[in-house]
């Protein structure tokens, strides 16, 4: 029985040892990942009891954030699960947006300002606002690469993925922030539309 | 290396995910591309960018605040896990060898007595001397230390119970008087005890844990050890390293209770239970 105790006691503390430095890292991409404080916290909550729970499946030595971001990424997963169809209808409003991406290649390079950095023109929240209006799928992995810096390898792990997968995900994801960020600098004046029927009828004027 | 293929590697080059050979590669073609040198130039400085933007966002101050606030918070929680006995579950084989290795060869020869008893004429028939199944599976079944699936009253339990168990899974400790040492209703899940289907309910006793299978024990013949009677009832009672169990009957429905507290214990708690 005092074996048991004490052995439980080291488990506690070694738990803390490893897993909390990784609180902050795991509150800033549940925090992206739910859009709200109060629903960011009760996942990073219910991820650390998870993680707690099954701490002996830990091997000491190994990458313990990848394996607490993959605890956080599933229990995000599973509960999401019942809106399942929102995050549908949001991967579907993803996939053509990508076309239109791709139609419009030329355009927007033509738009890009010449430093190509829509970002550092606006400001943070119009960034992270960008960022929270992609599918859930394509957030995480923009976060965990951009942000957290996992390599392919462990994002795929997270995500439990081929790295294929990830790498396809990490373009269509940057693709699609850079397009959103873009329609907030033309918003604000920023940048200048790609295309401008006003401009051009203007220029065509004898 | 072509523009398309600068196109396709632009993003693994930038997160460092390519070898040596292939990054000298891309930078050969990037320097002599003007094409290419805008795209790895825009790439690199947008990432730059929203690396900046989004880092900031935790100096804002509600995130500041939060922190301390969330450290706490987590920290209440893994205490309240501990408490309830939900803390990490110890693998099984460690956990094996922590209590049974003093008892590993009596193991053996029960192991052998109960294949003897399963494969023989009276398969089924739950009967043995010290390697009675029921005993072992509720030891197992206990120190497995799975989390509850349901939480809730007593009559929350049963009513979640109902129709996945084939008999009415009532909590055995209802009206156990309310001492500091009564039984506290935990949860349960869905279990199987000798490849029956069973509810498995936990308490929590002071400081011990207690598991109660509830099952169907038709055509099963109890026995253990030990035997004693409470308020007219035969209750068969083992101790194994370090657990005690109790098989007992109650209105037809069959029970086993394991838990780390001595004989004693667990049947003024038993006690208590059938006499209300």
């Amino acid at each position: 029985m005092l074996g048991r105790l004490s052995s439980n006691r080291k488990l506690r503390k070694d738990f803390e040892r490893e897993a909390l430095p990784h609180l902050g890292a795991l509150h800033g991409t549940a925090l992206r990942l739910t859009r709200n404080e109060r629903d960011a916290e009760d996942l990073v909550q219910d991820a650390i009891l998870r993680a707690y729970r099954y701490f002996t499946k830990f091997e000491p030595g190994t990458n313990c954030k990848a394996w607490l971001f993959k605890i956080l990424t599933n229990t995000f997963i599973t509960r999401y699960h019942g809106r399942k169809r929102d995050l549908e209808l949001a991967l579907a409003v993803a996939e053509e947006a990508e076309t239109n991406d791709i139609l419009s290649h030329e355009a927007q390079l033509s738009a890009r300002d010449p430093e190509g950095a829509v970002a550092s023109r606006l400001l943070s929240d119009d960034v992270v606002r960008a960022l929270e209006s992609l599918p859930a799928e394509f957030r995480l992995v923009v976060l965990l690469c951009d942000i957290e810096e996992f390599s392919y390898k462990e994002i795929a792990e997270i995500m439990d993925c081929p790295v294929g997968t990830v790498m396809s995900r990490l373009f269509r994801a940057r693709r699609l922030l850079q397009r959103a960020l873009h329609d907030y600098a033309v918003e604000q004046g920023i940048i200048k539309p790609a295309i401008n029927l006003d401009d051009y009828r203007r220029r065509q004027k004898p | 290396m072509t523009c398309s293929d600068v196109d396709m590697l632009v993003h693994p080059y930038l997160d460092g995910e390519l070898v040596a050979e292939e990054r000298v590669l891309v930078e050969r073609h990037v320097v002599g591309c003007p094409h290419c040198r805008e795209l790895v130039g825009h790439e690199t400085t947008f990432r730059e960018h929203l690396r900046a933007r989004l880092r900031l966002r935790p100096q804002a101050q509600h995130e500041v605040v939060a922190a301390p606030a969330l450290r706490r918070r987590v920290l209440d929680a893994l205490d309240r896990a501990d408490k309830a006995g939900e803390g990490p579950a110890l693998p099984w084989a460690k956990t094996l060898k922590m209590w049974f290795a003093p008892a590993l060869g009596a193991l053996a020869t029960a192991a052998a007595i109960v294949v003897f008893f399963s494969s023989g004429p009276n398969a089924g028939r739950i009967s043995g001397l010290a390697g009675t199944p029921l005993v072992e599976e509720a030891i197992a079944g206990h120190m497995k230390n799975l989390p509850p699936e349901v939480r809730g009253t007593d009559d929350e339990i049963r009513s979640w119970m109902r129709g996945k168990v084939a008999i009415p899974v009532r909590p055995p400790f209802i009206h156990a008087i309310q001492l500091s040492s009564s039984p506290r209703l935990v949860g349960a899940r869905l279990s199987h005890l000798a490849s029956r289907d069973a509810g498995q309910i936990f308490y929590w006793v002071g400081a011990s844990q207690m598991t109660v299978y509830v099952f169907d024990p038709s055509g099963w013949e109890f026995s253990a050890p030990a035997r004693r009677v409470i308020d007219g009832r035969v209750v068969y009672v083992a101790e194994r390293a370090g657990y005690t169990v109790a098989l007992y009957r109650d209105r037809g429905i069959g029970y086993a209770v394991a838990t780390d507290l001595d004989e004693a214990t667990l049947l003024r708690l038993l006690e208590a239970s059938l006499r209300e």
